[in-house]
């Protein structure tokens, strides 16, 4: 069920640059990853809630959300303090399912769209018999959580574009170096701009490789009635917001 | 002793004077079963249906504004036989007093759609979206001509004694006169005001933000001029006025009803606070306990001339 909750913030706290982690006392935590709660902006200078990826739960009664602050809405989230409220709409939309057992994970990332993958983690080290990840972004700024993954049994694949950590370029390139190592027995998740996700999913219809993503949509109401976040899939436009975010890899034009 | 704030429109009795926007509240069902029953509601009015279901805009639809948000859905529905078939039992069987909105581009679509709904049973009334342009005669929209807008009353009235609600156009130099036209023809009531057409423009791109370029501008920043068109069609208008447009709050809807409206409808709220239909029901009945007003009809045009 979903709930609009006036959640008390339990921290916010700076990653780097432009990245920050807030801790959202919900009273809730038990959600699928890949599930995203919509925020009111308290000082409601702007009118719109935005939507955020759930990061992972935190104790049995809050969630961890990861945003980067690109406008007046985050500006004002990144100004609350551990004496702030804010509502938090959700859990909202179709999370990542998890993979059967044995498979060949795959995730790909951009930017802060590795947050989901932090609390789908443990789920996947249940069934996976291995796991790779395929993290990119612009710069090292824009690389976060790595020690997450580190020591977790996780192969780590870094690129930025302008070559301050790992492969100089673009996060599919090095995908691709091993793509064929994949196959029927793999499954693919990717989380990150739309860009990436056109192009992993080309990627992978080309080799008849199965898997999730998550698609990246302007929202509305975040609940299914504006049909303001309308996906292209084969069946028709879908709500990113109630069909997905997560949508299957077979399903996307 | 307990306000009574139930209204009639038409001959629709509403429990109070609050409804829920066309396109705002998809067909009752995400709100039922999350938010507060919809049985509460004065009515829930359903996104606008139209003869064969219609697929939407390319994105992207959504564009927000200082205190607004310009949508370009592109009137996106399931068509009236899969509404009737799907959408209405449960709207029914969870106790909400429903109101169909509706829309063609011909006029002979709306006269369809209206005989089909007429048929179906268990629809409390009709609203017509006005708002669309006549494909068949030049792309002129019904709403901006008090011929057309007479016209497509005058077919639909003729098709279903239901309650019928016209949904004027703001987009216009006198909306009175598109009122006037729906009240001659037969209109039980008319909703003023629908979006107001509006642009938002992407300096980084340099293009607009819309991929439908315009679209029409809600929320907060209407209020003062559906206010102002509600007050107009008000002294004017004998058939009830209900009031759209940025309401938020229980004193947005009191100004709405001095100014005379008869009722409210609320629509971007939902999206900004999903509760906001049930606590402006409880605001409301709160507000006539505490300044003594016994029924909706002691409040509604008691606006006082400006000094």
């Amino acid at each position: 069920m979903i709930k609009d909750i006036l959640a008390k913030v339990i921290y916010n706290t700076q990653i780097s640059r432009n990245y920050w982690r807030i801790g959202l006392k919900t009273g809730w935590s038990r959600f699928n990853p890949g599930q995203f709660v919509m925020l009111r902006i308290p000082d409601n200078s702007v009118l719109v809630r935005r939507p955020f990826s759930i990061a992972r739960p935190v104790d049995d009664d809050a969630v961890e959300v990861v945003y980067k602050v690109v406008g007046p809405g985050t500006r004002v989230i990144r100004s609350l303090g551990d004496i702030d409220h804010i509502y938090v709409l959700g859990p909202l939309g179709e999370g990542f399912t998890p993979p059967k057992k044995g498979k060949k994970v795959v995730l790909v990332a951009g930017g802060f769209g590795m947050a989901p993958f932090l609390g789908f983690l443990p789920i996947l080290k249940k069934n996976a018999s291995e796991i790779n990840f395929y993290y990119g972004g612009k710069t090292l700024e824009d690389i976060l959580f790595l020690d997450e993954f580190r020591g977790e049994g996780v192969g780590i694949n870094i690129s930025t574009e302008d070559g301050g950590l790992g492969h100089k370029g673009l996060v599919t390139e090095l995908l691709s170096k091993d793509i064929d190592n994949y196959s029927k027995n793999s499954v693919i998740y990717c989380c990150g701009p739309s860009g990436l996700i056109q192009r992993v999913v080309d990627m992978a219809k080309e080799r008849d490789l199965e898997g999730e993503v998550s698609a990246e949509s302007y929202m509305g109401c975040g609940i299914g009635v504006c049909l303001g976040c309308a996906v292209k899939t084969k069946d028709g436009y879908k709500k990113a917001c109630k069909d997905g975010p997560v949508f299957q890899i077979s399903e996307i034009i | 002793m307990k306000p009574d704030l139930t209204v009639h429109i038409g001959k629709v009795r509403l429990k109070n004077p609050i409804m829920t926007a066309s396109g705002t509240f998809g067909y009752g069902e995400e709100f039922n079963e999350n938010f507060y029953p919809i049985s509460r509601l004065g009515a829930v009015i359903t996104k606008g249906i139209s003869l064969e279901p219609r697929q939407g805009n390319k994105m992207p639809r959504l564009a927000e504004t200082p205190s607004g948000l310009i949508n370009a859905i592109g009137l996106e529905n399931v068509g009236v036989e899969k509404f009737v078939r799907e959408k209405l039992p449960y709207l029914k069987k969870n106790g909400a007093t429903v109101i169909v909105n509706i829309f063609g581009s011909t006029i002979d679509e709306y006269a369809r759609v209206a005989s089909i709904l007429d048929e179906a049973g268990g629809i409390d009334g009709i609203e017509l979206n006005i708002s669309c342009p006549n494909v068949g005669g030049g792309g002129i929209q019904f709403g901006t001509d008090p011929k057309l807008a007479a016209w497509v009353t005058r077919a639909v009235r003729k098709k279903t004694s239901l309650s019928l609600i016209v949904k004027l156009s703001p987009n216009v130099t006198d909306i009175v006169e598109i009122g006037a036209a729906a009240e001659l023809e037969g209109a039980d009531a008319v909703s003023a005001i629908n979006t107001i057409t509006a642009m938002a423009v992407d300096i980084k791109k340099k293009r607009p933000v819309l991929a439908n370029t315009v679209g029409g501008l809600s929320g907060p920043a209407i209020k003062p001029i559906a206010l102002r068109m509600v007050w107009q069609l008000a002294q004017r208008l004998k058939i009830p006025v209900i009031g759209v447009g940025g309401i938020m709050s229980v004193t947005d809807v009191i100004e709405f009803l001095l100014v005379g409206a008869s009722a409210v409808q609320v629509g971007t709220a939902n999206f900004v606070e999903p509760m906001v239909g049930e606590r402006l029901i409880g605001e409301l009945e709160k507000y006539f306990k505490e300044n003594k007003i016994e029924k909706t009809g002691d409040i509604i045009g008691r606006l006082e001339r400006a000094v």
